[in-house]
């Protein structure tokens, strides 16, 4: 277990890494202690619902008369929390993959585009208007392709989902791109509800969602991989309703800056 | 789920104890109230202790099943907060058992910290405690509100004569005390003991410590 998440977070090969080796073991200890406790209690609760619930059909059956309406739902809520376990279970193979592939030399504006033009059906499902506004200037990036476009399409789902109660029109998505210094700057920003301070202090924590069926690990992942790439992931809320959620990426070869 | 809690058909059965699950957990919540319902007990289901405050509490023995973990302030603290008004006695179920929380919850007045997932029988033997002492509380609670009421029904003056009485005074000192003659206070003694409904002087003491009666300091002699 420790092995896996020392990997996970600290171990990946990548060129330019703009992070300090023992400023990453302590955050990634810290971390993985919480991590097995989050994952110990999501786990732990449905098994607590699974014995209850095989108590209940037992006692259920084991009068006289057995009310089998009752043994049934119970039966179905095992199943159901069997399910959940393994959810849980799934989304930390999730997490493990994150550790996977190699490196590359990324245009970040052209996997932007791509992703954009896979979602652009999902977008006109939810009635989103899109708005792209990619910096031209925006140089290479040091990244694995795949884990930069599952955090793009996390972002972009998050962005989706929040407005899904909104009334206003239109729905909007915009995302951006700038040069920030030495980094490019990938910006998702939306029309929809934003959140709560609550939500502000734990959206980065595993298994913490404010999503009906959310497991809650989306938006941990997405900063595990940003962190990874030398970035960092933050959200910030405007002042029009709606979120914005940014993440950055070491450039190659940073604009010579003018100022100094 | 919403507003105050989702009451089960067996919950109506004046008779039957009532037993109230704060969980967060969906999955935890129904499948104790399934089972508490199948040991025939009358389930009141709450997400959170928000959905606790609000939901209608019938007046039959009782008893509170809470999560530790919750999180609007988790279940120590709803403990704190429910310790100075009446509540039912507590049961905490704990995801990991971690032993100062434990210790905590049962100096604050717990029955019993059980660990998820727990055993039917300890789960059932926990509350079949709280129960118990909830009926006792309650009963003395009853005794205490009869006791009251028949104080109230006292005039002022058997009301000075009560405490003079059970505080160990003779007729003759506590007529002294009051400025009234032997035979005055022997009536009223009489009219205390009957209004009160005490058989004798060491039931009428046990009632006026029942109700704390502030007593004479002097000493009888």
């Amino acid at each position: 277990m420790a092995g896996w998440c020392m990997r996970f977070l600290g171990g990946i090969d990548r060129p330019g890494a703009r992070l300090a080796n023992h400023g990453v073991s302590a955050a990634a200890a810290m971390t993985m202690r919480e991590l097995i406790a989050s994952i110990a209690h999501e786990v732990n609760q449905p098994l607590a619902a699974i014995v209850a619930n095989a108590d209940a059909c037992l006692s259920w059956l084991g009068t006289d008369q057995p009310d089998l309406a009752h043994v049934r739902e119970a039966a179905k809520r095992i199943i159901r929390d069997g399910y959940r376990a393994s959810a849980v279970l799934s989304s930390i193979r999730a997490l493990l993959k994150t550790s996977g592939p190699a490196m590359s030399e990324l245009n970040l504006n052209q996997v932007i585009r791509d992703i954009l033009e896979l979602m652009r059906n999902e977008l006109s499902r939810y009635d989103v208007v899109l708005q792209i506004d990619l910096c031209k200037q925006l140089g290479r990036v040091w990244g694995n392709r795949i884990q930069l476009q599952q955090v793009l399409i996390n972002l972009i789902k998050n962005a989706i989902e929040s407005m899904s109660d909104s009334v206003v029109r239109p729905l909007l998505v915009r995302v951006s791109t700038a040069i920030q210094g030495e980094l490019a700057v990938v910006a998702v920003e939306d029309s929809g509800s934003g959140f709560d301070a609550v939500a502000a202090e734990h959206m980065f924590e595993p298994f913490f969602t404010t999503k009906r069926e959310g497991t809650g690990v989306g938006l941990s992942i997405c900063r595990s991989i940003v962190e990874a790439h030398g970035g960092v992931l933050c959200a910030t809320r405007k002042e029009s309703p709606g979120s914005v959620f940014q993440f950055t990426v070491p450039l190659i070869h940073p604009p010579i800056s003018t100022q100094n | 789920m919403s507003g105050g809690g989702h009451v089960t058909k067996s919950a109506m059965k004046p008779a039957n104890p009532m037993v109230y699950i704060v969980d967060d957990d969906a999955g935890v919540r129904e499948a104790l109230d399934s089972l508490l319902t199948s040991a025939g007990m009358g389930v009141v289901a709450c997400a959170s202790t928000r959905d606790y405050f609000r939901a209608p509490k019938p007046d039959v023995p009782s008893c509170l099943i809470l999560d530790v973990g919750l999180p609007d302030g988790g279940g120590i603290e709803l403990q704190r907060q429910l310790r100075t008004e009446d509540h039912p006695p507590i049961i905490f179920l704990s995801g990991a058992s971690d032993i100062p929380t434990t210790v905590r919850a049962i100096k604050a007045g717990a029955v019993d910290f059980l660990t998820k997932p727990c055993r039917k029988a300890d789960l059932l033997a926990a509350i079949e405690t709280a129960i118990a002492q909830d009926c006792q509380v309650r009963a003395e609670r009853a005794e205490r509100m009869r006791l009251k009421h028949r104080h109230s029904c006292l005039t002022p003056r058997e009301r000075e004569v009560l405490p003079l009485v059970v505080g160990g005074l003779l007729n003759k000192q506590a007529a002294a005390k009051l400025g009234i003659s032997e035979t005055t206070l022997q009536i009223h003694r009489g009219r205390v003991m009957r209004k009160m409904e005490a058989d004798s002087l060491a039931q009428l003491v046990r009632m006026a410590s029942m109700l704390a009666l502030p007593l004479p300091l002097t000493k009888s002699h």
